[in-house]
């Protein structure tokens, strides 16, 4: 009892002071947790400790199985589905047979070819604000990342069964498909009985602890994976706007739980052999080289440009939490040998740092790498911009959002010419639709600019208000007036001497918004009347 | 991972069996404390036998007394309960003296030896912490003036009870300067940690708050950190983790940032305290129970009457109201479940010239334990109704009130929620309209300008009730919400009063929409307010240029000036 105390005290004490380091450095959490764990390996005592830590796997699938919404998973996987079961299976062939052919036994050649497959995920919750991300890039990073947690909860399923023989795997398959139609099933069931108790939060954490013990239960005695266990168990939860409320209250135990999984995981790791420094560096190689680039020409293919492409395949450039839950089940079950699961943590904590770094620079690698060959199928394939040679004296408008399209039909309007550039091929299919002049392309490019006469037009208004498009269309050479949209005064400042004008879209408001708030505190009638005629444009706009 | 170490099924029982009880008493309307009680007798030696104590469980009860008394310490900011120290000292001396010698009186008179007598005695006289807490907090009456004088008592009781925890671990208690020595460690330990504690939340932990509060999962688990560095030093130091864990939570409980750490660690000692309770019915068992179950009858009906009243007389003195008065002593009627783990330790003591002490002691405490605990339980749930029936019969006491004013609430407020540009430059606005302004924010950056600001200023994320309470949601005449995040305005417009005036932000016309339908007054969407203008300029750029120019270098102006001086 003590000893659990104290091991526990080392480990949330060591993962607060790593994690103080790497907030610092703006580096992820797992990687400092891991970290962690190497540090206090001596005092931990593994074997209880990692009793617990299964619990804290238990928790991070359940919370990912909660928060999956299944009507928006099905918009969302359907976009990716093909590029990813292409980048999966391309990626397990090469690493497999490689490993294979170099003498590692077939189920360690499995197990790394699927860690080396797949990227990092749980990502469930961004999945709730998928319709809200505008970005294409970042949709497509969702979307790979969804169905590869799909895929993987599979081959949960499927491994825990090696040696694969029909008389158990059949068997192992059946009890999952079991298990997740009854969390399907029991999902109206749960929810009602949580609306029922007025949705207390305290009863509504137990009965989400309750069905995930009990369906983990059922998956160990049953003799499959508890991950396949645990994501039944939060599908059965899953149902808005319940959800929530499950969220809510389990998060701090997932927190706690994952906590205790990921440091004594690390506490596993001892100091490598040569051979376990190779494995990795082969897993390194291929997760941040190899499979970007694959991933890259796959979304190429589907339509997608270079820049988008390019962001959304290297964002996805380090190993997945699942890999670390796949490689400690792996190693456990005797599938694979100490070095190759050393190799796997210790490529796992490498690569989800230098992916942290990775994604801050990648528009400045991406202007050094953009003119070569490997970035891309030539870009005018798919480039679709529809402007007139002749044009001049226009205004160009950079993203073609709630907006800026706004702006661009006022000024259409009042019959002025206008070019609006944008990388989403939704926002472009409806710029075609409107009869807008379009550029289908990166702003980040001086290529897209030149395309749109950027040297002959009247003004430029950038509606994008991300930092570096913001820089680039300031370095635009042109005698066109350029109006930047900022978020904050702060970052206002900055541009401020540098352009025309900066538009804050709150600081515009403001004067209004006291206005209102003067007038409803003083006279109900203004508060009647505000609301009824902005309730009636709203649901017309609608 | 194919173990089932942890979940393993005396654990999922236990678990499961809470749950569908726990479903039962929010239905029929009972504490769920006593659905968790009930899980541990039916599960343990006492009906079916199938749960015994295990590792885990003892772990996890263990940490859910930790945690709950660390949720304990947050919950006392010292600034509010200054006034009430000295009363509340002074009842807790009192109290001890006077529930000692009625806890000893009742077994004398009940027929049981000096010794025993004595065991007896220091096992009932305390209150159940845990269980007050708990049910107070549940209640959300905590922060009230009768559940401040209570839990006061009960954690100077807590004090008084780890020394005599000492007292009894000791090898030997024939040699008072050993016990004196022991006592006077005890004391310098507590108030060395105690210290450490309140210093470091003064100087050192707002530094590193500030950078990592934002980051919820960080936030999270420095939380926990915190109380496990607590623990840890106590228990190694031979303290309890109680004590630890309470003095973590105290220095927390001094910082801004105390209401979002209360929400999320509420989750996880909710999810501990249940086993916690649930495993005090998995330790007794039945040949305890029957040993003296009449005499510990006899002796709870008069304990809780008499503990009642003795805690009446002493708040009373004090110049409490007469309801204060009686809810703060109806809330204190029940034997502690320390009281158990008291007379476990006990049991194996050798008393020399006096001779062991017996097993049935530790049945006849377990009885008392079992019945005091959801009597009390019952009576702290309906402690108001209660009142109002029995109120008449009160009427011979004066109602002198001397306490209590002190206590500061937010009625008829203006909240804004989140802290932004917007909210900087409308906030004279609505000082100038409303006397108490609160600001509930998240961004630590904003903590040092906001604790300066003349505003009531809470750190949190208003999705979660604890912030949602701190900032009197349903007391509230204005509500200005710049979070932009739909859950947010949904329990907004759920909770705030019907006459409440909403004004709350969306991105899109469809947000907008849904808020309008749920009931908001305005729904600001800066974009389409900030193109209106746009518009405005841009007609004029197209007209006369040179107009144009003039109207912007205004606008250039304020921003270049105003703003925030960052």
């Amino acid at each position: 009892m003590i000893e659990l105390i104290t091991s526990l005290t080392a480990i949330f004490l060591a993962a607060a002071a790593v994690l103080f380091i790497f907030n610092k450095l703006n580096h992820p959490t797992i990687p400092a947790y891991l970290v962690a764990g190497i540090l206090i390996s001596s005092i931990v005592d593994k074997a209880t400790v990692m009793s617990l830590a299964e619990v804290g796997v238990a928790f991070l699938v359940f919370i990912f199985g909660v928060s999956l919404k299944l009507k928006k998973t099905e918009k969302v996987i359907e976009s990716t589905l093909i590029i990813t079961l292409g980048q999966i299976a391309a990626v397990s062939i090469i690493v497999y047979s490689m490993a294979f052919a170099i003498g590692f036994t077939i189920t360690e050649a499995v197990y790394l070819a699927i860690v080396s497959s797949i990227s990092s995920s749980l990502i469930g919750l961004e999945i709730m604000e998928g319709g809200k991300v505008k970005q294409a890039y970042k949709r497509i990073c969702i979307s790979i990342n969804l169905i590869q947690d799909l895929v993987v909860i599979l081959l949960f399923l499927i491994l825990a069964s090696i040696p694969l023989a029909i008389r158990t795997t059949i068997p192992n398959l059946f009890v999952g498909v079991i298990l997740l139609s009854i969390g399907i099933v029991m999902r109206p069931l749960l929810s009602n009985l949580i609306e029922n108790l007025k949705r207390s939060g305290e009863i509504a954490m137990l009965i989400a602890v309750s069905t995930l013990l009990i369906f983990t239960g059922i998956a160990g005695y049953a003799g499959i994976s508890i991950v396949v266990g645990a994501f039944a168990a939060g599908l059965a939860l899953s149902k808005p706007p319940y959800d929530e409320e499950v969220i809510n209250t389990v998060e701090p135990l997932k927190y706690f739980f994952s906590a205790i999984f990921f440091v004594s995981l690390g506490a596993l790791i001892v100091i490598p052999t040569i051979s376990t420094l190779l494995i990795a560096l082969g897993l390194i190689f291929t997760i941040t080289i190899l499979r970007p680039f694959i991933t890259l020409l796959l979304i190429q293919i589907k339509g997608y440009s270079k820049g988008t492409s390019y962001m959304a395949a290297f964002n996805m450039d380090q190993m997945s939490e699942f890999a670390l839950i796949l490689a400690i089940a792996g190693f456990t079950a005797l599938h694979i040998r100490e070095t190759v699961f050393q190799a796997i943590i210790l490529a796992a904590i490498i690569t989800m740092i230098t992916s942290a770094y990775t994604s801050r620079y990648l528009w400045e690698i991406y202007d050094k790498l953009e003119k070569y060959w490997f970035i891309g199928l030539t870009d005018k394939k798919y480039v679709d911009a529809k402007v007139p040679e002749d044009i001049e004296k226009h205004f160009i408008i950079g993203g073609y959002n709630e907006q800026g399209k706004e702006l661009a039909h006022f000024l259409i309007g009042n019959d002025q010419k206008v070019v609006i550039i944008d990388n989403d091929p939704e926002r472009i299919l409806e710029a075609k639709q409107n009869r807008v002049n379009y550029i289908y392309g990166d702003m980040m490019l001086q290529g897209t600019w030149e395309k749109a006469k950027h040297e002959k037009a009247k003004m430029i208004i950038q509606i994008a208000s991300v930092k570096n498009l913001l820089n680039k269309t300031l370095e635009l050479e042109t005698k066109a007036d350029k109006v930047l949209r900022v978020r904050t005064v702060k970052e206002a400042k900055g541009y401020l001497k540098k352009c025309t004008y900066v538009m804050i879209p709150h600081y515009l408001a403001v004067e209004r918004l006291i206005e209102h708030i003067a007038g409803c505190i003083e006279s109900e009638s203004y508060r009647v009347r505000l609301r009824e005629i902005n309730k009636r444009e709203m649901s017309w706009l609608k | 991972m194919n173990g089932i170490s942890l979940i393993a099924f005396d654990f999922i029982i236990l678990i499961v069996t809470a749950t569908i009880l726990a479903i039962i008493a929010k239905k029929t309307k009972q504490p769920p404390l006593i659905a968790y009680i009930l899980t541990g007798l039916i599960l343990g030696p006492v009906l079916l036998n199938i749960v015994s104590e295990t590792e885990v469980i003892k772990l996890f009860s263990k940490l859910g007394i930790g945690f709950l008394l660390f949720l304990l310490g947050i919950e006392m900011n010292i600034k509010e309960i200054k006034g009430l120290l000295k009363p509340i000292a002074s009842i807790a001396l009192w109290q001890t003296v006077l529930q000692t010698s009625l806890a000893f009186i009742i077994p004398l008179a009940l027929g049981f030896t000096l010794v025993e007598t004595i065991v007896i005695a220091l096992c009932t006289v305390f209150g159940a912490t845990p269980v007050v807490v708990k049910l107070l907090a549940d209640k959300d009456e905590i922060n009230s003036l009768p559940g401040k004088i209570d839990v006061g008592v009960l954690i100077l009781q807590d004090i008084y009870l780890v020394m005599i925890l000492a007292l009894f671990s000791a090898e030997s208690l024939t040699n008072i300067s050993a016990i004196g020595a022991a006592m006077g460690k005890f004391l310098v330990l507590v108030a060395v940690i105690g210290a450490i504690s309140y210093l470091s939340t003064q100087y050192f932990l707002p530094k590193v708050f500030k950078k990592i509060a934002e980051n919820k999962h960080t936030f999270f688990v420095y939380g926990v950190a915190w109380a496990f560095l607590f623990i840890g030093m106590s228990t190694y130091l031979g303290l309890s983790i109680e004590i630890g864990a309470f003095l973590a939570g105290l220095g927390l409980g001094q910082m801004p940032y105390r209401n979002e750490l209360k929400d999320r660690v509420r989750p996880l000692t909710n999810f501990f305290i249940v086993i916690f309770f649930s495993s005090i019915g998995l330790t007794l068992g039945i040949s305890n129970i029957t040993a003296y179950w009449l005499e510990a009858v006899i002796a709870s009906i008069i304990l809780v009457i008499g503990n009642f009243w003795i805690m009446f007389f002493l708040i009373k003195r004090q110049g409490f109201d007469k309801e204060t008065t009686f809810l703060g002593s109806i809330n204190m009627t029940q034997v502690s479940e320390f009281s158990l783990i008291v007379a476990t330790m006990a049991v194996g003591v050798q008393t020399g010239v006096l001779g062991q002490i017996g097993h049935d002691i530790l049945g006849y405490v377990s009885v008392m334990a079992i019945i005091t605990i959801p009597v009390s339980a019952y009576l702290i749930n309906y402690n108001h109704q209660i009142y109002e029936k029995v109120e008449h019969l009160f009427k011979p006491f004066k109602n002198v009130k001397r306490h209590g004013e002190s206590l500061k609430r937010l009625e008829n407020h203006a909240i804004i929620v989140g802290y932004n540009d917007t909210a900087q430059r409308i906030l004279p606005a609505i000082n100038y309209y409303f006397k108490q302004v609160a600001i509930v924010d998240r961004n630590t950056k904003n903590v040092d300008l906001l604790e300066k600001e003349p505003v009531e200023y809470i750190f949190g994320d208003f999705k979660h009730v604890e912030m949602r309470n701190a900032a009197a949601l349903t007391q509230a005449d204005l509500i200005i919400s710049f979070a932009d995040e739909k859950i947010v305005d949904e329990k907004i417009l759920e909770h705030c009063k019907e006459e409440a005036i909403v004004f709350q932000v969306a991105r899109d016309p469809t947000t907008a929409a849904e808020l309008y339908g749920l009931g908001a007054d305005y729904v600001i969407q800066e974009d389409a307010l900030a193109n209106e203008k746009m518009k405005e300029y841009l007609k004029t750029y197209l007209e006369n240029k040179e107009q144009f120019k003039k109207e912007i270098k205004t606008d250039e102006e304020s921003i270049m000036w105003g703003g925030r001086c960052d």
